[in-house]
């Protein structure tokens, strides 16, 4: 046996129960049979209970080349992250109230495709079956609604961007531009997905092997509100019981910059709090992060959301003061560090009443 | 200055540095000039015969190159071509070249370094070497004498006349290996041309030759790929730049392979690291390996305390 067989076999990793073989690719306006079936992994999951919540969590490392294969035409995108932490998962479930909170990297990724943007920021120009085929993300007919998007992130481009415009590329033999159909910098205003656990148990198993049993009839809705989430109740005067780090994707962009989707949780003795952070570093262009702050008091009837844009140019943060050294640009708590400096672009709050 | 001449013991500064302890300025600089005196003298398509083995990215992980060597085998007895990006991102770039350029002025014909897009002034000021080099030893003047070598690195290798390594890959405006050696080396890495282009375009499995969606930097097809290795009497050609998490990823019908030699990236990938070995008869032999254990790295720690993030 090679040494390359010895070692590469991946005791790190979730079991493999099936692998479906094959990708099956669908002409636009071709029906789809939903052929593509994700493979089952017996994920391992950290669990905690706490006012009538279930929280499940998964830290695992980065995929494989072929496992990225195998989720890749799901996603949409025309690349995936070097780094995507395909079996990494969070569930915040209340049994009783049928209501899952979902955190998942293909899920977020795709808000980097430009078709599923497109239908996820948008009223109903294509009918709900025509958008949840379109978008091919688990949404049922009732969870559609739930799962919108407030924006669409404008694109980018690197520092240089500029001297290859002037390039004259048809002095290339052999030039062909490949079309571009999603996001390079992966930007992604996921906030995690609002769900009827009824509608998500036998997926569940199937994907992860957790089993889940929603115990009532779920009624979710969700209403915008001007009020703030109340921060003062979340510092260390009331502990903190249950803590989660999960990492759903993460790009070096080229030794161009940084990005990453990390969810952050925390569960207190009355409260649960929860920190999804899309963070973007283009070097020598600009800061990006989409926050969503999620919060619930286990005697109240809604959860507690508010979205954030924050984005600066480096000339702004230059202006700032703020100093762009390798210190920061290296720090694995970069976003954190920059984050007071950036411009708010944007900011919306609602409640997820269930 | 005192007139009294550095004292040359290139045998001690490789026993310091194998310790990660690096060694003092004037040292560097008399290694430095040592350096650039043997790699003044390579092609920009340094010629290497085989059996060799072929590294990818280290990016400053010190504790892993030195795991390297151990699942390799120690320079002198095994020769080695290290495919650039010897520094930035890890905690020890210094250590990390200072002994690889160590080794290359103790053993020129045992190992080759050639230059990786990191291997620049500008990288360099944005990915930590530079803060490195100002923080070990207090002034900019070890990250200057560096970054004048980089200069002088070779930008490619040819094993055998039949492999062809390079940091990134290939460039639209390079047919032939000879307009390789054609080129004025001896700069920093350009923001577009030819040089520039071996350290920063990437495979993809598109057809022809693309600017990168990022709006800079070129990608290349497997079509690309099969004209410029017939025009070349090349079997395969062989680059580094891309991370991948089994430490190696072959490409367009075995001609073209990824080697990634950083082992649980940025330490926390998770992602093994791949040397490839080439025996006399260029049979392929791919040594995967981990990370370093933690023991060997001093304290870290992982398991963040509760954080009260807002
Ligand atoms: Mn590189």
């Amino acid at each position: 046996m090679s040494e390359e067989e010895s070692k590469s076999t991946d005791h790190q990793h979730p079991t493999e129960h099936c692998h479906e073989e094959g990708h099956h690719h669908h002409q636009p306006g071709e029906k789809c049979e939903k052929i593509i079936i994700k493979p089952q992994y017996n994920i391992q999951f950290q669990h905690f209970d706490m006012g009538g919540w279930d929280f499940y969590h998964s830290e695992y490392p980065m995929f494989s080349a072929k496992q990225l294969d195998q989720v890749s035409d799901l996603v949409g995108t025309m690349s995936m992250p070097e780094v995507f932490y395909g079996f990494n998962r969070l569930f915040i479930v209340n049994t009783a109230k049928d209501i899952l909170l979902e955190f998942a990297p293909v899920e977020a990724l795709s808000l980097a495709s430009f078709t599923k943007r497109e239908v996820l920021a948008k009223k109903g120009e294509q009918s709900i079956d025509q958008q949840l085929e379109a978008l091919n993300l688990n949404l049922s007919q009732n969870e559609l609604g739930l799962n919108k998007i407030d924006l669409v992130p404008k694109n980018i481009e690197v520092k240089d961007a500029f001297i290859w415009k002037k390039k004259d590329m048809t002095k290339v033999k052999d030039f062909k531009q490949i079309e571009v159909i999603s996001d390079w910098t992966y930007s992604s205003t996921y906030k995690g997905n609002v769900r009827y656990l009824s509608n998500h148990e036998t997926r569940l198993k199937q994907e992860t092997t957790l089993e889940l049993h929603s115990k009532g009839d779920g009624n979710i809705r969700i209403e915008s509100t001007e009020e703030a989430i109340p921060l003062d109740k979340l510092g260390r005067e009331n502990p903190i019981l249950h803590f989660g780090e999960v990492f759903l994707y993460e790009d070096d962009l080229g030794d161009q910059g940084y990005t990453r989707m990390q969810i952050r949780f925390r569960a207190m003795k009355d409260c649960f709090y929860v920190l999804v952070r899309y963070y973007l570093r283009v070097d020598e262009v600009l800061v990006r992060v989409f926050d969503t702050r999620i919060y619930h008091e286990f005697d109240q009837d809604y959860i507690h959301r508010e979205f954030q844009h924050k984005e600066s140019t480096y000339d702004q943060l230059r202006a700032k003061d703020f100093n762009l050294n390798s210190d920061w640009s290296l720090s694995k708590t970069q976003s954190d560090e920059v984050f007071p400096h950036l411009d708010l672009q944007f900011k919306c709050l609602d409640k997820v009443f269930f | 200055m005192a007139s009294k001449q550095q004292t040359f013991d290139i045998n001690q500064w490789i026993e310091q540095l194998k310790k990660c302890e690096y060694i003092k300025e004037s040292e560097v600089k008399a290694l430095c000039n040592r350096a650039k005196e043997i790699l003044i003298q390579e092609s920009n398509v340094q010629n290497i015969e085989s059996p060799v083995t072929i590294c990818g990215d280290i990016h400053g992980q010190f504790h892993d190159l030195i795991e390297l060597f151990q699942v390799g085998g120690e320079c002198p007895d095994t020769n080695y071509l290290f495919m650039g990006d010897f520094v930035d991102r890890g905690n020890s770039s210094v250590e990390t070249f200072l002994l690889l350029l160590a080794l290359k002025v103790r053993y020129p014909e045992r190992i080759t370094l050639i230059r990786g897009n990191h291997e620049s002034r500008q990288i360099t000021q944005v990915y930590g070497f530079y803060d490195e080099c100002l923080r070990k030893y207090g002034s900019v003047n070890v990250w200057r004498y560096c970054t004048e070598i980089f200069d002088y690195l070779a930008l490619a290798a040819i094993i055998d006349n039949k492999i062809f390594c390079v940091h990134g890959g290939l460039s639209p405006s390079i047919q032939t290996l000879d307009e390789i050696r054609a080129i004025d080396r001896k700069q920093e890495v350009p923001h577009d041309g030819a040089m520039c282009d071996l350290m920063w375009s990437d495979p993809d499995e598109i057809t022809g030759w693309s600017v990168s969606p990022r709006g800079a930097g070129y990608l290349f097809g497997g079509d690309i790929v099969d004209k410029f290795n017939h025009q070349n009497s090349i079997e395969l050609i062989c680059r580094a730049h891309q991370l991948v998490m089994e430490g190696y990823k072959s490409m367009f019908n075995d001609t073209l392979v990824t080697v990634w030699s950083a082992p649980n990236y940025c330490y926390r990938c998770g992602n093994v690291a791949a040397i490839l070995e080439l025996d006399e008869n260029l049979t392929k032999f791919y040594k995967i390996f981990e990370a370093a254990p933690q023991e060997a790295r001093g304290p870290t720690g992982r398991k963040p305390a509760p954080d009260y993030f807002l």
